[in-house]
């Protein structure tokens, strides 16, 4: 196997992306969307063992940062889910330029990740596949819970809620951002995100799609995921896995129960 | 943020890293490498990307700054044995990453011809910093941010050996919560640490009465003071390095320098004669997550640097 860290260039910002090429023939390429914000850094290291065990498979795997995340160019609160589906395009695109032969790609992410996959693969004949790890199914909900934070934040410095929940999306209306664990939430990416409903996506999905519960304890998918199964050609699946995208007391390095799962139902032997 | 390119290089293990150099103007620079070590899972990037919005304007004040994955971490190569969070930052606290922080001293050294070094870092960081300053000279100084000087709990409950700075914050903690339902439901369903709560409300209100840690335990751990800390910190004390330490106000890292090293190593750090400076960054949290407060952290460190690396000064006056 080999590794390659480099930036893809993107008018005038770099992405950074780090290709995993298999050792011989290429037999198929992904490319891996990261869950938001410390999602990301928590998750790091799984994802990066997830690539490396399906490049030993002989896929050719591309994990990028997106712009306003990790190594890649802007400040977080002049990205959103617009830069984040153009991204996760670019990088598809990268991935085929860079594996010749490649034609079509498989596109895997988790929580918000998975999210933006479905948004970037809708409108494109490319993707082959699609698995959704823990997907975030509803926006609002979602940055419900990322203002959640904030205000655990406020506790936790100031001993008292000084901005509710109401006053930050104000705050967002204005025009300010809102701090969340350290990243400027700005009112494009919350507003964009809040508009998104996995369903939604899913609706004219015309491609296999693999919706994965993932809980601490054997479990029946989440409910919000077994409503997806009448949209498009989604499959549930469920793996037994800690929050490894959380501050947990586990080291997570891989999560094996995703990847046999995952490597099962893309027909790769685990 | 551009203005960083990735690099790689391998470590003494053959296992490659890969990390970002952040080139200073050709103009301004300085011939020193700020080393911003990663603080541990959140790798070379930190927590909030804080290692990009500290990087840019030091490279902007004529340094290098490179930050790289150490191995098991981040993008980097080699996997580690640990499952449990808190072994794994023991581990670092013990000087695994010493040899490839080594390693990346001697890529700068060997591609850009720069041999002498900042030790900085986050938490895991710092420490790693400062124990590869014990083991290589070319660790010029030290820019400790967080820096821990006990080890994690693990697999042992440390709670314990909590400090008298924290037993009495967390006793004011606990004091303001008097007032609210759900922190006395909390304290009626049997959840609550009352060993924790007790020892902290006594240091608060009487505080002459407060117990000392147990000076033993029933299974032989007497404390949680990292045993390679003093020796480190003090050898760089007596190699007269510069020491600028940041903490924030309510870092319990803060009160474990404070009580676990400086008042029981008070008469030897006199003998010494060295001094360090110490910053406190007022209401900040461990991971600095308001930019106000990397504000204050990168204009203290600027003005540091300035004094110890002047621009166009080759040595340092203060070198011994």
């Amino acid at each position: 196997m080999t590794e390659n860290a480099f930036f893809l260039p993107l008018g005038d910002e770099r992405l950074f992306a780090f290709l995993h090429l298999p050792e011989r023939t290429c037999r198929g390429g992904a490319v891996l969307c990261a869950p938001l914000g410390e999602e990301k850094l928590w998750s790091h290291r799984v994802f990066v063992g997830f690539a490396r065990e399906l490049a030993a498979k002989g896929f050719a795997v591309l994990r990028f940062d997106y712009r306003g995340e990790g190594d890649s160019d802007r400040p977080f609160e002049q990205s959103d889910c617009s830069t984040r589906i153009a991204d996760t395009r670019a990088a598809i695109d990268e991935l085929k330029r860079r594996v010749p032969g490649l034609e079509r790609v498989t596109l895997a992410g988790l929580r918000f990740g998975a999210l933006m996959a479905a948004a970037a693969a809708s409108g494109r004949d490319d993707i082959d596949r699609l698995v959704l790890w823990d997907p975030v199914v509803d926006g609002a909900d979602y940055m419900q819970a990322v203002l959640r934070s904030n205000l655990m934040a406020q506790m936790a410095i100031h001993h008292k809620v000084l901005e509710n929940r109401e006053q930050l999306i104000e705050r967002l209306e204005r025009g300010d951002t809102v701090n969340v664990e350290g990243y400027a939430l700005a009112a494009p990416l919350f507003r964009e995100a809040s508009a998104l409903k996995l369903a939604d996506l899913l609706a004219a999905n015309a491609r296999p799609c693999l919706a994965m519960s993932i809980t601490a304890r054997a479990a029946p998918p989440r409910p919000d995921l077994a409503a997806l199964a009448g949209s498009g050609r989604v499959e549930l699946a469920a793996a037994v896995e800690e929050a490894f995208w959380k501050e947990i007391k586990l080291f997570y390095q891989q999560a094996a129960d995703l990847t046999r799962v995952t490597f099962d139902w893309l027909g790769v032997a685990a | 943020m551009s203005g960083f390119e990735p690099v790689r290089f391998a470590n003494a293990r053959g296992e490659m890293l890969h990390g970002m150099l952040h080139a200073p103007p050709p103009a301004l620079r300085r011939g020193v490498c700020i080393l911003l070590l990663s603080p541990g899972i959140k790798g070379r990037v930190g927590p909030h990307r804080l290692y990009l919005k500290l990087a840019g304007p030091l490279a902007a004040a004529g340094f290098h700054v490179l930050r790289f994955d150490y191995y098991g971490l981040g993008d980097s190569e080699g996997t580690l044995g640990e499952r449990v969070m808190a072994d794994m930052y023991n581990s670092i606290q013990g000087g695994r990453y010493v040899d490839d922080t080594i390693a990346a001293m001697d890529w700068m050294a060997k591609h850009h011809g720069i041999s002498r070094f900042v030790g900085s870092g986050l938490c895991g960081g710092s420490i790693s910093a400062l124990l590869t300053a014990q083991a290589d000279r070319r660790v010029d100084s030290l820019l400790g941010i967080g820096l821990p000087s006990t080890l994690e709990g693990g697999q042992q409950n440390f709670d314990r050996f909590i400090t008298r700075g924290q037993l009495r914050r967390e006793g004011q903690s606990y004091l303001r919560k008097l007032l609210r339902p759900e922190a006395w439901k909390r304290f009626l369903s049997g959840k609550s640490g009352y060993r924790l709560i007790a020892r902290a409300v006594t240091e608060l209100v009487l505080p002459k009465k407060a117990k000392a840690p147990p000076a033993a335990a029933a299974d032989g751990v007497t404390d949680n003071a990292n045993p390679l800390f003093a020796p480190a910190f003090r050898a760089m004390l007596a190699a007269r390095r510069p020491i600028l330490l940041h903490f924030s106000s309510g870092d319990r890292h803060r009160f474990n320098f404070g009580e676990k090293f400086e008042e029981r190593f008070a008469d030897a750090i006199a003998r010494i004669g060295h001094p360090y400076e110490l910053q406190l960054i007022e209401g900040a949290n461990h991971v600095l997550s308001d930019p106000r407060w990397i504000d204050q952290l990168l204009a203290t460190s600027l003005a540091w640097l300035d004094r110890h690396y002047p621009t166009g000064g080759k040595e340092r006056l203060s070198r011994s």
